[in-house]
């Protein structure tokens, strides 16, 4: 219904100005037939590697080294995702990624929002400062700290555990404290001077007045904070060395490595393996799209 | 930079502004900031000069480090190993990051046409972007299979020359260049937020002019567009010096691919440090890295006048 | 107000502080979950529960994996319900190099597998702990060790690991294809090798490869000693990739290399399957010749029971018939890594698992060559399918194995990068061993 009453209206608009009907194929196919061509095209172009992923792993091994391909397979071999959940111990995997991704979020969530506060709604001296040293650290090539940073965990005697992928998260990451930044920077002052006033402690406006207003980008930081740690891959790959506390990325790799040709289950585990990113993609889109337009802004 | 300015004020007037107000602000501030400082200082200060200690060191976790003056940097300059990672790394910085820009902006300006049902689209753009980069390998490792993979078979069946994409080495990188441009939605996200705020007038005043759509886009576009360029290209050519994931597990470990043809400046790093142990070679491998980073980005920032136009709000 | 903000400063360090108590406490916890979960695993295994609180439990990191892997948990587990004081935990993991960062970090395994040719690296760099206290209290007789395969694990003096199996290669042949290109056996010289490996290749219409007579890039090293070259000059304290061996042996290759070019075997080569697997690409005749271990034959029985195929010594150089039989071997050898946690049960494992009879389970099990003198005519050998082929050329005298180096890691490296660019023409024979002697010879003088 709407879409018809839509396209009523946009074709009368559409041919107001102009009256002559032959004018108006020209311009339908200019303004529709013609984008609409291009973006299916592109967009089959974009979405076939996903439906051969899909494809490839309900296939049996001989359907796979068939040449020319079926691109559905005569019958889906669902049992194909249950081996590869069993050829690796996948949820073994999936389990301790979780952990790690759990303990990631809450350390964002406790540090990112204290500091981007400081720097934005807290009158002190040297918070510019802070803040030119935070943008400047978000370009520094991570391979110029890496090596000390995984000589002090070695000492420390951490190599091998969660800790070196986990503890960073609770000094706050430099990308969402100037997320945040910018959006503490768009709340008035006016409330908080208000707060002050009042005799509120700061902790107690940062509590109760700034954190109701903060839900967005702290849904954001949650649904990034997610995202990286279920995809890293460097990481684990240098700070696990245990097969069993192994994330799901290095797990992945290891498969790859001992399967190589059973492309059927790999293409499963990959499916697998990128699921949920897919599904918080549809669901978290506008955060997605928001991060990247604040991320700009900075010029 | 600010303390020392305050210092220089006046003592009496310093005194008078510095109330007690200003000093508990101070204080504040610092205790709400100190995860991070902390942080800054145990993850970044400490490692930054520490990896630069380490780098005229030889270093294998096992006995204490041993001073060797430049000699890790002299070694550099003889590893073949550095410049062919060096060459690989610059191969993907200038031809593999523009060609990804020019994808990601036709992507924008196909996502940018006013026609019904663009947010769909758009969602379809963006979704391998999303595809964690270890699947994102395994899948592209299959589809570039030279017998079974769909992209071969759809090049033999034009009667198209179908390479041996990840096993040859003069093919291995512009898999990498397509892989690239199927997550291109990324930043033709970012190019679609900038191109919606360019002001409308501008387009009106330009088509009462009589400028064509070329004319528009060289004039008007481009350069509107120009500091999100430089933004993306800054990031591309940092993030070329991170490859990593994708040539480990393409090429099933940190080898480096047929003829070491995939081995990146980050691959490089990680096989002196992790595989091999040299811990003080590689922090000069790192030393190294930041230095050409920095010049690049300077570089381009310098070079950037004369081709970013910011808009006056 | 100002007790006030003070109050407020000392809430939010309080705040940090607990945040990460907070984060390392949240991280125990899922490590002894995971922990107790294993134990709970291994308590169903073995019905050996209830005394597991005073149990001292190991770990042990393996290189073997899939049919191997299982052998060897089946050991674990006939180790742990043997006695109640240890329980091993097994895991395999094949990336060896994780050993290291593990050692580095300070939480290595109890006790690891390595290849023999890495314990003089590993064991000059403080990586594994000398045995030969335990093996002296313990009374294990060293005589009873083949010799050759005890020496890669031992490095001036010290033992630092012990050989729980050998490996060696030989020719691998497959007779139907042989016979249908007109041979009646398999080729003895080099020369012939070469015109096997000509006939034996198929070249479709289109130019690409149906199948190799033998993979010319296969290994540099068994042809070294087919030419009586050698990698090291202990006298001389000299690396020697210039030896006049180890060139021919490269020559070799690159002419088999040539006759296809890089891009052939490229578009061959990613088009095979995994080794370990029915896809083997000797198995499904992909390659009409193979070079490989002792350990394939018991492969090809689980892969591929049906292949035709016969075993024959490394062929000979033409102008060197006293060389015939050349072969490199190497070892697969049991270490307790530095800092391991339990040395003394570590020990007791290892020390059961080299005895004859558990060795001999092992490696019959796998297919390997048993490295006890006295468990090498065990009849539990009667039934691997070409273990008397291998043992006997095994015994060989021209069985070499690549020099115990602490550089080795790195000369190996370079000799395989070095070798790949020569193969495809990216430097000639004479500047790539150059290269290798450059880069390596340094490494050489600083020991």
């Amino acid at each position: 219904m709407t879409s018809l009453q839509s396209r009523k209206e946009r074709s009368s608009t559409d041919a107001a100005p102009r009256l002559k009907p032959k004018r108006n194929i020209r311009y339908t196919l200019r303004k529709s037939v013609i984008p609409h061509t291009l973006l299916i095209a592109l967009g089959i172009v974009f979405l076939f590697p996903f439906a051969w992923l899909i494809s490839t792993s309900l296939k049996t091994p001989d359907e796979i080294f068939k040449i020319p391909p079926d691109f559905i397979p005569s019958e889906p071999q669902w049992q194909n995702y249950t081996n590869a959940l069993e050829a690796i111990p996948f949820m073994r995997y999936v389990g301790n990624t979780l952990i790690i991704c759990a303990v990631n979020i809450v350390g964002q969530l406790l540090s990112a929002p204290l500091v981007a506060y400081s720097i934005a709604k807290i009158p002190w001296r040297g918070r510019n400062v802070i803040f030119m040293i935070i943008v400047a650290t978000m370009i520094l090539p991570p391979q110029v700290t890496m090596i000390p940073v995984y000589i002090i965990f070695s000492k420390l005697g951490w190599v091998n555990t969660y800790l070196p992928l986990t503890i960073g998260s609770f000094f706050g990451s430099a990308f969402f404290i100037f997320l945040l930044r910018q959006f503490f920077l768009g709340i008035p002052n006016e409330l908080s001077e208000a707060a002050r006033i009042d005799g509120a402690n700061e902790l107690r406006i940062y509590g109760q007045i700034m954190m109701p207003l903060l839900k967005p980008p702290l849904a954001t930081i949650v649904l990034f904070t997610f995202v990286s740690s279920w995809t890293d891959f460097l990481g684990p790959l240098i700070y696990l060395n245990d097969a069993e506390k192994w994330t799901i990325t290095v797990g992945l790799q290891g498969f790859l490595q001992d399967h190589g040709a059973q492309w059927e289950l790999l293409m499963a585990a990959a499916a697998i393996f990128t699921i949920p990113m897919v599904v918080l993609y549809f669901f978290g889109q506008k955060f997605f799209m928001k991060a990247g337009s604040t991320m700009t802004g900075f010029k | 930079m600010s303390s020392q300015a305050a210092r220089a004020r006046p003592a009496a007037q310093a005194r008078r502004k510095f109330t007690a107000r200003e000093k508990r602000y101070v204080l504040l501030g610092l205790a709400f900031a100190s995860p991070w400082i902390i942080g800054f200082i145990a993850f970044t200060v400490y490692p930054f000069f520490g990896s630069l200690y380490y780098s005229f060191t030889e270093y294998d976790l096992f006995q204490s480090p041993k001073w060797v003056g430049l000699e890790n940097y002299r070694n550099v300059i003889h590893d073949e190993s550095f410049y062919k990672s060096l060459k690989n790394t610059f191969f993907m910085a200038f031809i593999a990051v523009p060609i990804g820009l020019v994808s990601s902006l036709c992507i924008a300006l196909l996502l940018n046409m006013k026609v019904r049902g663009i947010a769909f689209y758009r969602t379809v753009y963006y979704l391998p972007a999303v595809i964690p980069a270890v699947a994102g390998a395994m899948l592209w490792s299959w589809l570039l299979n030279p017998e079974y993979g769909l992209i071969d078979i759809g090049l033999r069946a034009l009667h198209l020359p179908d390479p041996a994409w990840l096993t040859d080495p003069r093919f291995t990188k512009p898999s990498l260049i397509l892989m690239g441009l199927w997550g291109s939605g990324a930043g033709a996200l970012i190019y679609l937020a900038a191109l919606h705020g360019i002001p409308q007038q501008y387009y009106e005043a330009a088509a009462m002019d009589g400028a064509n759509w070329r004319h528009r886009f060289m004039y008007i576009t481009l350069p509107a567009l120009s500091p999100v360029t430089l933004f993306q290209l800054i990031m591309g050519l940092i993030g070329a010096f991170q490859i990593f994931t994708e040539s480990f597990i393409l090429m099933g470990g940190a080898a480096g691919g047929p003829d070491q043809s995939m081995l990146f400046y980050a691959v490089n790093l990680y096989q002196q440090a992790f595989v091999f142990l040299k811990m003080g070679y590689a922090s000069a491998l790192a030393w190294i890295l930041f230095v050409i980073v920095m010049l690049i980005t300077v570089f381009v920032f310098k070079t950037s006048a004369r081709w970013v136009y910011y808009g006056g709000e | 107000m100002t007790r006030k903000s003070w109050f407020s400063v000392v809430l939010s360090v309080f705040l940090l502080l607990t945040a990460a108590a907070g984060c390392s406490s949240s991280n125990k916890a899922p490590r002894d979950q995971g922990q107790t979960q294993g134990e709970e695993g291994k308590s169903e295994g073995n019905a050996a529960g209830s005394g597991s609180e005073d149990k001292v439990e190991i770990s042990f990191w393996y290189g073997w994996t899939g049919p191997e892997g299982e052998a060897l948990e089946k050991l674990i587990s006939e180790f742990n319900s043997s006695q109640d004081k240890i329980v091993v935990k097994g895991l395999s993991q094949s990336d060896y190099q994780k050993q290291m960062t593990a050692i580095t970090g300070g939480n290595p395994p109890d006790i690891a597998s390595q290849f023999g040719n890495n314990v003089a690296a590993w064991g000059v760099k403080g990586a594994m702990i000398p045995l030969d206290d335990y093996i002296q209290k313990s009374k294990v007789d060293l005589n009873d060790f083949v010799a050759s395969a005890l020496s890669t694990s031992q490095y001036d003096g010290k033992t630092y690991a012990l050989p729980l199996a050998m490996h060696v290669t030989m020719l691998f042949y497959n007779k139907d294809l042989l016979a249908e290109a007109g041979f009646d056996g398999p080729p003895e010289t080099i020369s012939e090798l070469k015109a096997y490996i000509e006939k034996l290749s198929v070249v479709k219409d289109d130019g690409r490869l149906e199948r190799l007579g033998l993979w010319p890039g296969v290994d540099p090293y068994t042809f070294t000693y087919v030419f009586g070259g050698k990698f090291w000059d202990p006298d001389k304290k000299e690396i020697t990739p210039d030896d006049p061996g180890f060139k021919s042996a490269i020559q070799l290759s690159k002419d088999i290399w040539d006759k296809y070019g890089s891009e052939n075997l490229d578009r061959f080569a990613s088009g095979l399957g995994k080794y370990m697997s029915a896809q083997n690409p000797f198995f499904i005749g992909k390659y009409a010749m193979t070079m490989d271990g002792e350990w394939l034959p018991t492969f090809i029985k689980q892969y591929a029971p049906n292949l035709n195929y016969g075993i024959a010594p490394i062929p000979y150089d033409d102008a060197h018939p006293e060389l015939a039989g050349a072969g490199s071997a190497n070892t697969s050898v049991l270490y307790i890594p530095k800092g391991a946690k339990h040395p003394d049960e570590a020990w007791e494992f290892l020390h059961w698992l080299v005895a004859k009879e558990q060795l001999v389970k092992f490696d019959s099990a796998i297919g390997n060559l048993p490295t006890r003198l006295s468990a090498l005519d065990d009849p539990a050998f009667g039934q691997v399918p070409g273990f008397k082929e291998f043992l006997e050329y095994a015994k060989g005298s021209n069985i070499h194995s690549f020099p115990s180096l602490p550089f080795m890691n790195e000369y190996m490296d370079e000799i395989g990068k070095q070798y790949d660019a020569i193969l495809r023409g990216k430097v000639s024979l004479d500047e790539g061993v150059n290269k290798i002697k450059e880069k390596i010879q340094p490494l050489v003088n600083k020991q």
